[in-house]
């Protein structure tokens, strides 16, 4: 903790001049398993730095942490050994400059679109009047394309639509940090194709900082500025990689015809699947 | 975040201009969803056409494979429906009925009786039985102290404690709310006991299984602890409620009944007591009038709170569905 109080207000620069916005020192975390009361380590010793503006993704086999890294930057977890910092300050809970989208969408079925995407505010004193919290869940619903649907409930709408739905809630209170938990991962392959073009020109138009969990090596390639493999549990940093690919991506033509394309995605996978086969002959 | 213009998001659009006109040309009134909107009326008011005829057939020996039962034990369904309209809305001409206990009104007034009790009872079960059971699922403490009398008491059949209340409370004498005399304080305690738990054990059930990614989504955005019980506990655990209360309506009802079996009044001892009583007079076509009445008051009671199920809780129709 001290050592972070003396990096506070520091400002480290990198190659590209941005700052860094969230920084993890040494970090070894985990969470108790209650039914069988015992304690699992999920991660260990990371170090990892993510620069404001940055799309961090990180992959790896299912059980290797990577929820658990979410979790703590959050603010819902707490490190058991290392830090945690965003903007310079440990993490000690959860805050507005940092909101999540869900895989299983987890928004609330008894509220409608708008009412759903109203939460935060109704949460937080976020020092917004209700006229303007008002406007921004209409700017927002209309932006991710749910105009019209916003007095509906979630049980009327599609999957895809849901996600909409969680990724305006994320977003109408301008969170300095997107945290995404494989937003799309239960998504039919169009509908990812969809909102992941759409996500993407969210962060060109906003520098929108995200951290991305995703099963899908395609998705992470397609979205990542760089991509955080995860070793099995307990999870470290296995490698990271950089994708030097101009953006947009997604918006004209096929990403898998990028020159750079195939042997970013054979690197990758040959890491995940090492990572994948490790955690079988563990557990077996 | 810039507006979609995909093809796929048109997909989704066209999806649902698609939806919008079936809405719209199922609102037309065509033969057909005249048929689908009242099909499950009409096929009732059939059934029940045909129950009470054969009823009646059979009740008349007119049927020549179903046993021969007697007229004392086996009214006709016109004997009984007689006896249903004296004891509801009066003017009878006695002559004829072997019991004096058929008097005008007879049935209404025990509904009455019976009403004062279970809805005092019920009033206590669902007013004491959902703070109980949102304590139980909110602190693992109080769950711990309670649940072995609640998981105990819900699990015996509650007709063996009736001896134990004798003991204590005793049979007979009444209690009053407000001036107003509701009825024998056994009965109540009857009521309470077989209707209480339901609601106990359902309240605790939606808090203890509120969807954990709910409460997470709540978290990050803010939530403190109340505000988490606020706005997703009580509202995830709301159609619990609903449910724990439409079991307890009807196990509610066993208990007044029974306890009216039991209790043994004089006059106007309930609906319970007027089967019970009936019966034992051999006044057939009056047991089987307060049968039907209270198989009507049950049919309404279920049907009234599967509305309100619907309207509460909308989102839990469709997975129901």
């Amino acid at each position: 903790m001290q050592s972070i109080a003396k990096r506070d207000g520091e400002q480290v620069s990198t190659a590209n001049g941005s700052r860094p916005l969230i920084v993890t020192q040494n970090m070894t975390c985990g969470y108790e398993l209650e039914r069988e009361r015992k304690l699992l380590t999920a991660l260990v010793n990371i170090d990892l730095t993510v620069d404001e503006g940055e799309f961090l993704v990180l992959v790896g086999p299912s059980g290797c942490g990577k929820t658990t890294f979410i979790n703590v930057i959050a603010g819902l977890l707490q490190p058991w050994e290392g830090t945690a910092t965003f903007d310079g300050k440990p993490i000690l809970g959860t805050g507005a400059d940092r909101a999540m989208v869900f895989q299983d969408y987890a928004i609330l079925p008894w509220r409608t679109v708008e009412q759903n995407v109203m939460l935060p505010f109704e949460l937080r004193d976020l020092d917004v009047s209700k006229e303007e919290a008002r406007g921004r869940v209409q700017a927002v619903i209309e932006n991710v394309g749910l105009a019209g649907f916003g007095r509906s409930f979630p049980h009327e709408l599609s999957g895809g639509m849901k996600q909409r739905v969680g990724i305006a809630r994320a977003m109408v209170t301008q969170p300095r940090v997107l945290l995404a938990d494989e937003p799309f991962g239960a998504l039919d392959a169009m509908t990812r194709e969809v909102l992941q073009r759409q996500l993407e020109s969210l962060v060109m138009d906003a520098k929108q900082t995200v951290i991305f969990i995703t099963h899908s090596i395609d998705e992470a390639i397609a979205l990542g500025d760089r991509i955080a493999v995860i070793s099995h549990r307990p999870g470290s940093i296995r490698e990271i990689v950089e994708v030097d690919m101009e953006r947009p991506r997604l918006a004209e033509g096929e990403i898998t015809s990028h020159p750079d394309y195939g042997v970013l995605r054979e690197h990758l996978w040959d890491l995940v699947k090492d990572e994948a086969l490790g955690a079988r002959s563990d557990t077996t | 975040m810039t507006k979609m213009d995909s093809p796929l998001a048109e997909v989704e659009q066209t999806t649902q201009a698609a939806a919008d006109e079936t809405r719209l040309r199922d609102a037309k009134w065509t033969p057909a969803r005249i048929w689908r909107r009242s099909r499950y009326a009409v096929i009732t008011m059939i059934n029940l056409a045909v129950f009470f005829t054969i009823w009646e057939l059979w009740a008349r020996d007119m049927i020549p494979f179903l046993p021969d039962l007697h007229s004392l034990v086996f009214p006709t369904f016109s004997e009984t429906m007689r006896s249903f309209k004296i004891g509801w809305i009066g003017g009878g001409n006695l002559e004829g009925f072997n019991n004096k206990l058929l008097a005008d009104f007879v049935i209404a007034q025990n509904f009455v009786e019976t009403l004062k009790v279970y809805t005092v009872g019920m009033v206590i079960s669902i007013g004491l039985g959902i703070p109980i059971g949102l304590m139980m699922g909110a602190s693992k403490w109080v769950d711990a102290i309670m649940s072995p009398y609640v998981w105990a008491l819900s699990s015996l059949p509650r007709i063996a404690i009736y001896p134990i209340l004798v003991m204590i409370i005793g049979i007979g004498g009444s209690f009053a709310i407000a001036g107003v005399e509701i009825g024998q304080p056994i009965s109540l305690w009857v009521v309470v006991l077989t209707a209480i738990f339901p609601v106990v054990i359902n309240t605790w059930a939606g808090v203890k299984t509120t969807d954990q990614s709910l409460i997470n989504a709540a978290r990050v955005f803010g939530a403190s602890r109340p505000q988490i019980y606020r706005k997703v506990v009580l509202p995830y655990t709301l159609p619990f409620v609903v449910t724990g209360v439409q079991l307890s309506l009807s196990r509610g009802l066993i208990g007044v009944v029974l306890a009216e079996f039991l209790t043994g009044a004089t006059k106007l001892g309930g609906v319970g007591w007027l089967i019970f009583r009936s019966a034992a007079a051999f006044n057939a076509p009056l047991t089987y009038a307060a049968l039907l009445s209270l198989a009507i008051f049950a049919l309404v009671l279920v049907q009234g709170t599967r509305a309100m199920e619907a309207r509460i809780a909308p989102w839990r129709q469709l997975t129901n569905a």
